[in-house]
């Protein structure tokens, strides 16, 4: 399981599930990214995140609403190749 | 293809490999409260670390290829050389079992202080702590923050557990009550024969309208600080929103279950 952050985050800008992440698992590039993104390999599933996120963005993978399954995959993909991830947020929301 | 298949192509599937960070700290030394119950003391490389009373910080040990990590509160204070983490041993958990054979000595990690349970600057209004289980242990850090203020508000610290052995830090307390008449310990077993001198035998939860009779009594004067199991954080705030606390005088830390 891990925490993932769907699709209220984009362009929000809100930080504060960085500031109560105990393993500084939650990252975005400044001036790139337009939300933030999960690592699942380092997510200890704790839910501080989700708990303090103001814009309620923030799910357990098996509790996110379907229609933002998606971001699982996203969160995932942006370890691996952020600019993919990217393109798949701008897809969801043309700026 | 669904709309979610399409939105999935090209997305590579396997996250890249974090950089692993170096070790930054040593396990010094342990003290068993019980067989399950320990105060585990870590010594930072760089010395005291920076937080804030209320913060956790991640303790984390090297394993199978990476740091197994997990959140704890530090009781002591922000310039202390060591932290004192007060750590529940979990059956079957994953990092747990491993501290529970890891010897003074091991290098750890500790993450940077995070977390919003933290103190408001010149709040002089009653402060009323209660803890369940390890949740004492960031009050510890809140309650000697401030004792130390020139002129420290009323406290009042509930403490609920299930054995008296496990009142974490509970000379502590009690040399703090006795050196300070703003300080009001209530500690409680659940579970107690009822042998222990001054141990409530109840749930913490249901000394609640007996603090609230003998100590607060005004709403609006008090601002409540709750730790521990989730269930009894939210019956604990429940309670007193239904006496007038103000929802933002109610700051709530749930320690999830641990491992």
């Amino acid at each position: 399981m891990t925490y993932v952050i769907a699709a209220p985050c984009v362009d929000q800008n809100d930080q504060s599930c960085v500031d109560v992440c105990p393993v500084d698992c939650i990252t975005a590039e400044p001036g790139a990214d337009r939300k933030f993104y999960i690592d699942a390999e380092a997510c200890i599933e704790c839910g501080q995140c989700a708990r303090v996120c103001p814009n309620e963005a923030i799910f357990a993978d098996r509790e996110l609403p379907p229609e933002w399954a998606v971001y699982t995959a996203i969160d995932a993909a942006w370890y691996a190749d952020p600019s993919a991830a990217r393109r798949q947020v701008d897809a969801l929301h043309p700026a | 293809m669904t709309a979610t298949q399409a939105l999935l192509e090209g997305l590579p599937a396997r996250p890249r490999s974090r950089p692993q960070l170096p070790s930054n700290a040593t396990l010094v030394g342990r003290e068993s409260l019980t067989d399950d119950i320990h105060v585990l003391r870590v010594r930072p490389d760089e010395g005291p670390l920076s937080f804030h009373p209320g913060q956790y910080v991640s303790l984390g040990l090297w394993h199978d290829g990476a740091w197994l990590q997990r959140p704890y509160s530090p009781a002591g204070h922000p310039g202390d050389r060591e932290l004192e983490l007060l750590v529940r041993h979990v059956p079957g958990g994953r990092l747990t079992p491993l501290l529970w054979s890891t010897a003074a000595g091991t290098r750890v990690r500790i993450g940077s202080a995070k977390g919003v349970f933290r103190l408001m600057p010149d709040d002089r209004r009653l402060h009323l702590f209660l803890a369940t289980g390890t949740g004492i242990a960031p009050m510890v850090a809140m309650v000697s923050a401030l004792l130390e203020r020139a002129v420290p508000p009323p406290l009042v610290v509930v403490h609920g557990v299930r054995h008296a052995a496990e009142l974490g830090f509970r000379k502590r307390l009690e040399q703090w009550r006795r050196q300070s008449s703003e300080l009001v310990y209530v500690p409680a077993a659940s579970r107690s024969d009822g042998s222990e001198a001054g141990v409530h035998r109840a749930r913490a939860l249901d000394l609640l309208p007996e603090v609230w009779a003998q100590h607060v009594g005004d709403p609006g004067m008090v601002v409540a600080y709750l730790c521990g199991n989730p269930a009894v954080v939210e019956a604990a705030g429940e309670w007193l929103a239904g006496r007038g606390v103000p929802h933002d005088s109610i700051r709530c830390e749930e320690y999830w279950p641990p491992s």
